[in-house]
């Protein structure tokens, strides 16, 4: 007996009709859904997310099937990715019948749903059908009974879950019913190709033909009316981000991580910088509402929320959500709140593990632009004070700028001014320039350079704050200005390399000067010290020592510099052992987003909180590179009260230690 | 009525350094700012042009440089900002100096009647604390020094209550206006420009005038008219007390220090 089953069995071809009709109904409703929200996405700006098409293709497919963001996460992530894969084949194999009933045996006059092709087909299938019934439940168990901390129950849950839920089991049952009639009693071996169908045939092995028949008809109706209600729900529920969540793996920005729009402030049309409500978005940003699917990712990783201050990025995108359906011309800043607004410290880590593509941080940014370039407002008055000392003097200290140099006195070092024939420039940053405990880094940076004989240049007393704090503050007025003067600076000489130690000043430097017309290779220290290695311009003793390693945001999620640092210090002897949070899943010391110039005071300490992590490796070194963890770290330790089990040095202390004579 | 702030630009003194060797401030990389105080006497007559829609003027004497602290006045949103330059006004001491401000209150009187002058409680380069007074004597208005805080003003009966802020106490006054305020830091928290204002500040003009529109008597400002002349600047030497430890590498034990030299010297109880 042939391997395969008819179609429309019991049901006849008198249903093709009144399916179909009601079948595209559903679709209607679905686009009649999204039809509705285009004018609230349409209340933001105009922005084009359509260049690149082909690579933006690529990128959804690849992200959409493959699920690597989703499963990046195994929380969750594991059950979410299996059941769509098994959720993905029931509905392919769904569209596979409706070809075969309706194209291939009218028209083509081919059933390719029969023999061994048949039965690979129902068993995998049959295996879908499982598998997603089996993640369901997990789901289910994750959502209603161990239920992490931070994951919201709201309506959609139930319909979502109980629907999906039905859909899959009275598609078991019909199979059952159809199997208990025909294959079970006809072809039993067949049967072994559909488990799923075999178990729940059993149910109705006791029913009387007549029954069975019309047992069958009404479950087929059943599991076809609740598909309906699964495409009618899509665009109603938090099933609507199987679009949207897909369409934004589609519409991600494809410029560097990181890219700050730079305001043209000549443009004297312009009449207001930054968001203060919801036309001053773009369209991107309120369709970001409808990607988000509430998984909390964002929100546990948000050292700001995790340090109990008012900011949870989902929240806010939800906020974001809310205000462009129902009061367009709120304000954003009122709606999120100002402290909510100031906590963030731009660390990326929300938005790096997004796995809905959600642009967090620009938005925060544009928000605080709105509140520092119109309102004139600040997190607090001592942020005031430091930009208004960046503004005066340079750096945020409010120090002379003339002893913005001090520091290399003695040192092996050209000032540009006197010499510019240098190897490469070295922009050393407020920190290292006036901070007496980053000045160490400096100095031993300038060691390690004439160890490997590379001539050094500083700009010294004509060096500027980079301006990277202030911008993140909002402030691209003071930005443009300060980057203005060091580019008009840097650009009088003749510089083939720019290096920093300070990964804000290398974002800056790097990517955002480029907007403003600086084009010079800029590199962070680290990776300028593993070149030097490799190519043997400089050697060290391995010396050992066990330590642990903090990824700095701007370093690490926003460069991608992870594997260059660790490896130096491998060569220098080091053993790691890493953090609970590392890499791309670091945690901020809390100085970026220009939180380095304002005070912490609310929730508790982020820097103790980092500092928690590393003494819990049992390493007793933590080794950064950056001046702001620094600082932040040599807080951390002090009130944190692990001066006595841990220290927390520079790469290039521990590098400049051990440089072969 | 007319509210005017008086400011004066003022080199950071946070970073000056005296040379030793000419005795005169070092001014090579030291940026110029508002005075601090001033800073707050402008915010507060923002404030009662914010409150009452008084028209708001800010002057400044100074070198022409000065435009650019006066700048910032437009871009934080006086209505007016008027620089005080001449070459016979430099080198003025106190009293020459509240001679040309006087001169310029006296002017702008003519067009509006001035209400309320407000002056920094004093610079941070010169530290005298005379100018105001001066004005408020020349000019015979009521005199209000180290106001806190702003109580009332009666427009009716034109007087004015404030609050002073003296060591240890307050102290609450009234005064008829036309009224001279000096400001402490206390008062209020000076405004950060918006962009818009900057912005639209860059294209105010900044009024100058010289002494060919205040026609003062070129012996009576400037270096001529200052009876105090200085004679030396320097930095006082110590003559007690000595730096022990190192504490920036050892904090720790440079306390210890300060603790067993306290306790030898009988300064501390244990």
């Amino acid at each position: 007996m042939e391997a395969t089953r008819q179609i429309y069995w019991n049901m006849g071809h008198g249903v093709v009709i009144p399916m179909y009709i009601l079948a595209f109904a559903a679709f209607g409703v679905l686009a009649w859904g999204f039809w509705q929200r285009l004018p609230i996405w349409r209340q933001g700006k105009a922005l084009d997310r359509f260049d690149h098409y082909d690579e933006r293709v690529k990128r959804m497919i690849s992200e959409v099937f493959g699920q690597a963001k989703v499963f990046r996460v195994t929380e969750g992530g594991v059950f979410h990715s299996i059941f769509f894969w098994s959720f993905l084949i029931l509905f392919a194999g769904t569209m596979l019948v409706m070809f075969q009933a309706d194209f291939f045996t009218p028209v083509l006059k081919v059933n390719l749903l029969s023999g061994e092709f048949y039965k690979a087909f129902s068993l995998v299938l049959d295996i879908a059908g499982i598998l997603a019934i089996v993640m369901l439940a997990g789901l289910f168990i994750r959502r209603f009974v161990t239920r992490p901390d931070g994951l919201e129950i709201v309506r959609d849950d139930y319909i979502v879950l109980q629907l999906l839920f039905a859909i899959l089991i009275t598609g078991f049952l019909i199979e059952g019913a159809r199997m208990a009639a025909t294959e079970l009693q006809q072809n039993p071996a067949l049967a072994r190709f559909s488990p799923g169908g075999l178990l729940a045939g059993q149910l109705f092995t006791t029913l009387t033909p007549g029954t069975l028949l019309v047992t069958h008809k009404i479950l087929w109706w059943l599991h076809f009316v609740l598909v309906l209600g699964f495409f009618c729900a899509v665009p109603y529920t938090k099933l609507r981000h199987i679009l949207t969540t897909s369409a934004n793996a589609f519409l991600a920005p494809f410029e560097a991580k990181g890219s700050i729009a730079t305001i043209n402030m000549e443009d004297d049309t312009v009449e207001q910088f930054g968001t203060a409500t919801i036309s001053d978005l773009s369209w991107k940003d309120i369709f970001d509402a409808d990607a988000c699917t509430s998984c909390k990712r964002c929100q546990e990783r948000c050292p700001a929320y995790t340090t109990d201050k008012p900011l949870s990025p989902m929240k806010l995108i939800k906020q974001i959500g809310e205000l462009a359906e129902g009061n367009p011309t709120g304000s954003l800043s009122e709606t999120i709140s100002q402290d909510a607004i100031w906590a963030c410290t731009t660390c990326r880590a929300c938005q790096d593990i997004c796995p809905a593509n959600i642009e967090h941080v620009n938005k925060i940014l544009e928000m605080r632009r709105n509140l520092t370039l119109m309102e004139g407002a600040f997190p607090g008055d001592e942020v005031k004070t430091a930009v208004n000392n960046i503004e005066v003097n340079g750096n945020p200290f409010g120090l002379a700028f003339a002893a913005r140099g001090d520091w290399a006195e003695g040192l092996q070092i050209s000032v540009m001014e006197q010499d510019s024939d240098v190897d490469i420039l070295y922009f050393v940053g407020c920190y290292a320039s006036f901070d007496k405990r980053n000045q160490a880094i400096a100095r031993n940076f300038i060691t390690i350079c004439n160890a490997a004989g590379v001539k050094v240049g500083i700009l010294g007393k004509e060096e500027k704050c980079c301006g990277e704090p202030v911008r993140k503050l909002g402030n691209e007025y003071l930005y443009q200005m300060t980057a203005a003067e060091n580019i008009e600076l840097i650009k009088t000489y003749n510089v083939r390399k720019i290096v920093t130690t300070c990964p804000h000043c290398f974002n800056t430097l790097a990517r955002d000067y480029k907007d403003l017309g600086l084009d010079i290779p800029v590199e962070h220290y680290t990776t300028y010290i593993n070149t030097l290695l490799e190519n043997n311009k400089l050697n060290l003793t391995p010396e050992t020592f066990r330590y642990t390693y903090h990824d700095s945001c701007y370093l690490g999620r926003y460069m991608d510099i992870i594997e260059q640092p660790r490896s130096i210090l491998t060569r220098a002897g080091g053993s790691i052992t890493e953090m609970d949070k590392s890499g791309y899943d670091s945690f901020c010391c809390s100085a970026g987003g220009g939180r380095i110039i304002a005070e912490e005071k609310l929730g508790s300490k982020i820097s103790e909180a980092r500092i928690k992590m590393a003494t819990d490796t049992g390493a007793p070194l933590l080794v950064s590179n950056c001046p702001f963890c620094m600082t932040m770290f040599e807080d951390g330790i002090k009130t944190g009260g692990a001066e006595d089990v841990l220290r927390v040095r520079d790469l290039a202390e521990i590098v400049a230690e051990r440089i072969v004579a | 009525m007319l509210v005017i702030s008086c400011i004066k630009q003022v080199p950071d003194t946070t970073q000056v350094r005296i040379d030793p060797v000419t005795n005169t401030l070092i001014r090579e990389g030291i940026p110029f700012i508002i005075n601090p105080y001033d800073s707050h006497a402008l915010e507060e007559s923002l404030r009662l042009k914010d409150r009452y829609g008084m028209r708001t003027v800010a002057l400044s004497m100074g070198p022409p440089n000065t435009v650019a602290t006066l700048k910032k006045a437009y871009a934080i949103g006086v209505d007016e900002a008027i620089l005080l330059s001449d070459r016979c006004f430099g080198g003025a001491d106190t009293l020459a100096t509240s001679k040309v401000l006087s001169a310029a209150i006296e002017r702008l009187d003519k067009q509006e009647k001035v209400g309320i002058v407000f002056c920094g409680k004093q610079t941070i380069d010169g530290d005298t604390a005379q100018v105001g007074p001066g004005i408020a004597s020349r000019l015979g208005f009521s005199q209000l020094t180290l106001v806190d805080r702003i109580e009332s003003i009666d427009f009716l009966r034109k007087r004015i209550k404030v609050r002073r802020k003296l060591e240890g106490r307050h102290e609450i006054v009234e005064a008829p206006l036309p009224v001279m305020i000096t400001v402490v830091r206390e008062l209020n928290r000076p405004r950060y420009p918006t962009v818009p204002m900057r912005i639209e500040s860059e294209e105010k003009e900044i009024k100058v005038w010289d002494n060919s529109v205040l026609k003062l008597d070129a012996e009576t400002v400037g270096l001529k008219g200052s009876p105090t002349w200085v004679s030396k600047i320097f930095s006082p030497e110590r003559d007690q007390g000595e730096i022990i430890g190192d504490g920036i590498n050892d904090p720790a034990g440079t306390a210890n220090l300060l603790i067993d030299k306290l306790l030898s010297k009988d300064l501390l109880a244990v």
